[in-house]
């Protein structure tokens, strides 16, 4: 029986609302009209359904302006009752039941059970997004409201990780989205460039090209009492220039812009007067997918040899100047079920050519893949082609757009033979890394490396379904451990988060999940 | 023979063009004796993150990149690229729409018209957009950049020859060959094209700067060949995010691209003095 009440969440928040800042040199630069924080995104907002994505990059959307039955907040992450006041779950740890607070919609109709089971099944009807979390653990129609307040989940298999992901439900008004259907397209169309939340900002302007504009919701359920000045309104603006986005922050256009910007940048804005940098311990490994299915990536002698050409040193203290800690696993290694101690990979030419020449048969040439515009994946592409070069294995980078890049992630066919790139946190629980990119059901889905090893897959799939917090601790320990021995990718990296914000921004929340763009605990001086 | 030495002794009398020229040749030594005159020649595929973003200095003279290679000597292989882009971009061009406009220049019936019809479609759209929509398509490489320069270059020079042989057509000389029973290739081979050749050649030259322009822009959009390769437009795209403390990974690129393009729009101006008088610059007239 777990019992979470809302006290407990409240009780927490104090803590989090101060912040050092360091001597204030309070001279405004230029006005800001009524508490308007403007931030700067790396990307751009082609839609603001709530369903239809589940990135970090588009995180801000969904958080602001709806609401969860519960909500990853600060940093290490905390699971907290959102809109929600309890949730009952039961012994066989298949129902979990629960209370809805008193909550209101942006158009002031009243938060309800039936609002929860309508944005569930939609979900799982769209098949977009958050979709794959709930796949095969919730059936469409088996969420039930007995009343206005009561929800009741029933899983169809148990599921450690179910109440992680439920923040990722995010409630819309039924009524208003059904009243905006075009045909059977379950109010995407509408709901991709309108707001049907309860979140706390309420959307004013949106345009794809621009970005989108919020103002507060002063009857949102959790209140305002909590922040002594909130914001008035936010403003999510697409900036994708770097150089735009730091000179824009630098001369007070912007508040705020992504913590992942490149070391020299950052060390930039830490120049500036009128910006500080927030840095934090955050959760999202850098690594290289490997392609397990396909020759010669399939033999492990192969995979080794790649994993010893990584000038792991030379990417992390010169490249980065290391702002980066080295983590060995496919696993942050400030997550619990982390094995500690871990001795990776070194970059070690000798020991690749050894592995090398256990390798039989000819070797083709190697493509390397990497995110055209984040040149931090190029870079490590070229690092690796470079060491790779040494040990005579012929290579090809080919850098292509996100979408693309996604778009053959999926595919077994079209797939790179390595790709760069980054895991970052949708919910805190080692099944958002290793369940979902090492499990044998994901693949195709989120296994992109084609790797299905019996034994991990046991280990993972008994954590996936065990309350036994222990257990499932041993599992991913042992998981990480057979993974990185079997060299089923190339882990680099954990990041730590550098977020910068102009100094005038108080009360910045930062947790991995939402990358610290919940705005509601924001003011400004 | 002879046109040629008149041609280079006009060329030396006229200082921009000449200094155009002179551009182009130390653009053409600089892609041959790469290996020779780099200072770093590994430094196109080998990395040394420890000495990554260095300004200008005796051991780099115009400093290193992100990964620690020698922007110098990369930008004298990337001559190489730029050159071998341009050339082959623009002979396919020449290819195509020479015959093209030839052939519809000289006839005048409803395949004339359906030629010059395409190319109007290929004109209508802005040639950068059409190269950028094909490059994207076809994946980032160096061949596909190739493809879609031509793709979107060769109306130019059917245009242009269409014109020049619709107003040779009504020549004297050319009316007599007709008169004297030459067959249409004969006409247009030997009689039409030699003496359209001079605007053929001015237009050209002139386009190889804009095509070296327009392969730097999908290079700098990453829709060129990828990392590592020295290609300008990549190099610049790179440098953005460590602008403006490492100043010198734009400028030495940046510089260089800025020097070909205007090699070769001087020594396409100074071709068109010499060759095509009536279009003469004002100032010589």
């Amino acid at each position: 029986m777990t019992l979470l009440s809302l006290k407990h969440g409240l009780a927490r928040f104090g803590a989090a609302a101060f912040l050092a800042l360091g001597a204030l040199t309070a001279q405004p630069m230029t006005a800001i009209a009524g508490g308007k924080f403007v931030f700067a995104n790396s990307s751009a907002y082609d839609t603001l359904d709530p369903h239809a994505v589940f990135d970090v990059g588009r995180v801000a959307s969904r958080i602001n302006m709806y609401d969860g039955l519960m909500r990853w907040q600060d940093n290490p992450p905390v699971l907290k009752p959102w809109l929600a006041e309890k949730v009952d779950v039961s012994d066989d740890g298949l129902t979990y039941t629960f209370t809805l607070r008193d909550a209101k919609f942006h158009d002031g109709s009243p938060v309800e059970a039936s609002d929860v089971v309508y944005s569930i099944d939609r979900i799982l009807e769209m098949k977009k997004g958050a979709y794959s979390l709930f796949e095969g653990t919730i059936a469409i129609g088996s969420t039930k409201a007995p009343d206005a307040k009561t929800v009741v989940f029933t899983l169809s298999k148990p599921s450690a990780v179910f109440l992680a992901t439920v923040p990722e439900i995010y409630v819309v008004n039924e009524e208003v989205v059904t009243a905006n259907y075009d045909g059977d397209d379950l109010g995407t169309t509408w709901l991709s460039k309108n707001g049907a939340g309860s979140g706390s900002f309420k959307l004013k302007r949106y345009d794809p090209a621009i970005g989108w504009q919020a103002e507060r919701f002063d009857d949102h359920f959790f209140g305002w009492d909590m922040v002594d000045d909130p914001l008035d309104s936010i403003e999510f603006r697409t900036v994708v220039e770097i150089n735009s986005r730091v000179l824009g922050l630098m001369n007070g256009d912007f508040h705020g812009t992504d913590g992942y910007l490149p070391q020299d940048q950052v060390k930039r804005l830490r120049d500036s007067d009128d910006v500080y940098v927030d840095e934090q311990e955050s959760m999202r490994i850098f690594y290289s997918i490997i392609h397990n299915g396909r020759e010669p990536m399939s033999d492990q002698n192969f995979r080794k040899a790649l994993s010893y050409s990584f000038d792991y040193d030379g990417f992390i203290n010169d490249i980065l100047s290391g702002s980066v800690a080295r983590d060995p696993v496919p696993l942050p290694n400030n997550m619990w079920g982390a094995p500690a101690d871990v001795e990776g990979y070194t970059y070690d030419l000798e020991k690749a050519k050894e592995y090398l020449d256990k390798v039989e048969g000819d070797i083709p040439e190697i493509t390397i893949g990497a995110l055209a515009g984040y040149g931090q994946t190029e870079q490590a592409a070229a690092l690796l082609q470079n060491g790779l070069n040494k040990i005579g294995i012929k290579t090809k980078i080919v850098a292509e757009p996100w979408p693309v890049a996604s778009g053959k992630m999926r595919d077994e066919e079209q797939m790179y033979d390595l790709l760069f790139l980054w895991k970052s946190t949708y919910y805190a629980d080692p099944n958002n890394w290793l369940g979902e990119m090492y499990a044998c059901e994901q693949i195709g889905a989120r296994n992109n490396s084609w790797y299905c090893n019996e034994e991990v897959d046991k280990l993972l799939s008994e954590a996936r379904t065990s309350t036994d917090q222990e257990l499932r601790k041993a599992n991913y320990e042992k998981a990480n451990m057979m993974l990185m021995e079997d060299a089923a990718g190339i882990y680099i990296y954990n990041t730590k988060w550098f977020g910068p914000f102009n100094k005038k921004v108080k009360g910045v929340r930062f947790s991995p999940i939402g990358n610290g763009q919940e705005m509601r605990w924001v003011s400004m001086e | 023979m002879k046109t040629a030495l008149f041609l280079l002794r006009k060329l030396a009398s006229d200082r921009t063009a000449a200094l155009g020229a002179l551009l182009i040749l130390m653009l053409v030594v600089a892609a041959i004796a790469a290996p020779v005159l780099s200072t770093h020649p590994g430094d196109v595929s080998e990395f040394h993150p420890p000495e990554r973003l260095q300004g200008p200095s005796l051991e780099h003279f115009f400093g290193t990149d992100r990964m620690g290679s020698d922007i110098y000597s990369r930008i004298l292989f990337g001559a190489r690229i730029t050159i071998s882009i341009a050339v082959i971009a623009i002979g396919v061009s020449v290819l195509i729409g020479v015959p093209i406009g030839l052939i519809a220049g000289y006839y005048r019936n409803w395949v004339s018209d359906a030629l010059m019809r395409v190319s109007d479609v290929f004109l209508a759209v802005p040639q950068i957009v059409l190269a950028i929509a094909i490059a994207q398509t076809l994946g980032p490489s160096i061949e596909n950049v190739i493809l879609a320069l031509s793709v979107t270059y060769w109306p130019f020079w059917a245009r242009l020859v269409y014109s020049e042989t619709r107003s040779a057509l009504n020549e004297t000389y050319v009316e007599a060959s007709i008169a004297l029973g030459a067959s249409p290739w004969r006409v247009m081979l030997l009689h039409v094209l030699p003496n359209i050749s001079s605007s053929v050649i001015v237009r050209t030259t002139i386009g190889m700067g804009g095509t070296i322009l327009t392969a730097a822009t999908l290079g700098f959009l990453g829709l060129g060949p990828p990392a590592p390769t020295p290609e300008w437009g990549r190099m610049i795209a790179e440098s953005r995010e460590f602008l403006p403390e490492a100043w010198w990974y734009a400028t030495a690129p940046g510089l260089a691209i800025f020097l070909v393009v205007m090699g070769f729009n001087l020594l396409g101006d100074g071709l068109r003095d010499i060759l095509d008088p009536r279009t003469r610059r004002s100032v010589d007239g």
